[in-house]
């Protein structure tokens, strides 16, 4: 390959011939085989050329590209918006969530308060010995009243609030046993369903105390509320 | 097109690679939140493809292919990524991919350099070999297109002649180690 051709070749490859001299070279190319393999040696010589170039290009946006991984902080403002929205929303779930997760004791205290007395209220100007059982429950006398129901517990009245007695004691296994012992058809029946869920609350059967919100649920009315928060808060 | 742009394209058909860092920082985030979107790959991926995109568009303007913008300078450059991001897909999946129309005139565009042979890689490979001055003047004559002039004053030399007779020696370098490499190679 002459030099005078390489220098053709460059000319007709960056347009630098004259419409005279680019019809007379395609004619050439047209014509004579052996100017056109050399023009292809050339142009395969070129495109090796434009490869190793188009690499070194590629190398350096590589590098370049690899800025961007590293900086961070040069990322738009908007990223370190939403990492911080996203750093907030999950630290204060979880703050909320340890704080929320509170332990059936704590629950047991938030839920648990004696069932009023509904069936004989005090009279202030009574005697003490004339007091019913159910006049010392509502004035916290728990070991009183819970002797004297013990003496007539036929009712499911006395029952219900000699639960309440032991319940109030902290003596569970008693409170439950007269708890369960209450018949469908008394109005004590639901309040005692509730006081039966937080007696398994109190004594920590996670699955007892499942199973009985769920009864309680199920039957809808004024503990079904209540029971469902419980059973969101456990 | 809008001023900015219109400066970046000046100063990509002169040659100044500055400009095609710029290039490169202003639509990167676009082109990679695009890429990702519509052609199943992930950031680095889209990042290799915006790297080839930003090549090609460089060397058709540098190769006149590309003497002026008919449309933005975003449009060529999302149009030439497509056409690569296709060829990608093709080629991963070995599915037929419909060939779709490209807008605008990118049909036009050459997208020819990262075509490899085993005889272009060869030479491509030599090109490493062949040291300086050669690889710079051949580099900056055949991939960059500067006049001689322009290479003669980037590389310091005292004319055009002197680049003009130093460039013909290194291209027979070239040829003659490359044909040889393609009979050992038995291409």
């Amino acid at each position: 390959m002459e030099n005078k051709e390489i220098e053709l070749f460059d000319a007709y490859l960056n347009t630098r011939l004259s419409q005279r001299e680019k019809t007379a070279f395609e004619q050439n190319l047209n014509s004579d085989t052996k100017f056109q393999e050399r023009f292809e040696e050339y142009k395969l010589l070129v495109a090796g050329i434009e490869l190793s170039g188009a690499n070194s290009l590629k190398q350096k946006l590589t590098s370049h590209e690899l800025s961007y991984a590293k900086h961070v902080g040069k990322r738009p403002l908007y990223y370190k918006v939403a990492a911080s929205l996203i750093f907030l929303v999950a630290a204060s779930f979880l703050v909320n969530y340890f704080l929320s997760q509170k332990s059936y004791e704590e629950l047991y205290g938030d839920y648990y308060s004696p069932y009023p007395n509904i069936v004989d209220p005090v009279d202030r100007s009574q005697q003490n010995a004339d007091k019913s059982p159910f006049q010392l429950y509502e004035e916290q006398k728990y070991q009183d009243a819970i002797t004297i129901f013990n003496q007539a517990n036929t009712t499911d009245e006395q029952r219900f609030y000699l639960s309440q007695s032991y319940l109030a004691l902290g003596q569970f296994n008693e409170a439950l046993a007269e708890a369960t012992s209450i018949s469908q058809d008394s109005r004590f029946y639901s309040p005692s369903q509730w006081y039966i869920a937080l007696i398994h609350l109190s004594v920590q059967d996670t699955v007892a105390l499942q199973e009985q919100l769920k009864v309680i649920i199920s039957k809808g009315g004024d503990y079904s509320k209540r029971a469902n928060e419980l059973m969101e808060n456990l | 097109m809008e001023k900015r742009e219109l400066g970046l394209f000046e100063g990509l058909k002169a040659g100044r690679e500055e400009c095609v860092v710029k290039l490169y920082d202003h639509y990167r985030s676009e082109f990679i939140h695009w890429c990702v979107a519509h052609y199943n790959t992930d950031e680095a991926g889209a990042a290799d493809l915006f790297q080839d995109t930003i090549i090609i568009f460089y060397q058709n303007i540098r190769n006149s292919v590309l003497t002026e913008l008919s449309s933005s300078l975003k449009t060529y450059l999302f149009a030439i990524g497509k056409n690569l991001a296709l060829k990608k897909l093709r080629k991963e999946t070995r599915m037929v991919v419909n060939d779709e129309v490209l807008e605008l005139n990118a049909a036009s565009i050459n997208f020819d350099v990262f075509e490899e042979s085993d005889k272009k890689r060869v030479v491509a490979k030599l090109m490493d070999e062949l040291g300086e001055p050669c690889r710079s003047i051949l580099n900056l004559f055949y991939f960059h297109r500067f006049t001689m002039d322009a290479i003669a004053d980037r590389l310091g030399y005292k004319n055009e002649n002197v680049v003009k007779s130093q460039k013909l020696r290194c291209f027979h370098t070239l040829r003659k180690l490359a044909l040889e490499q393609f009979d050992q190679d038995d291409l």
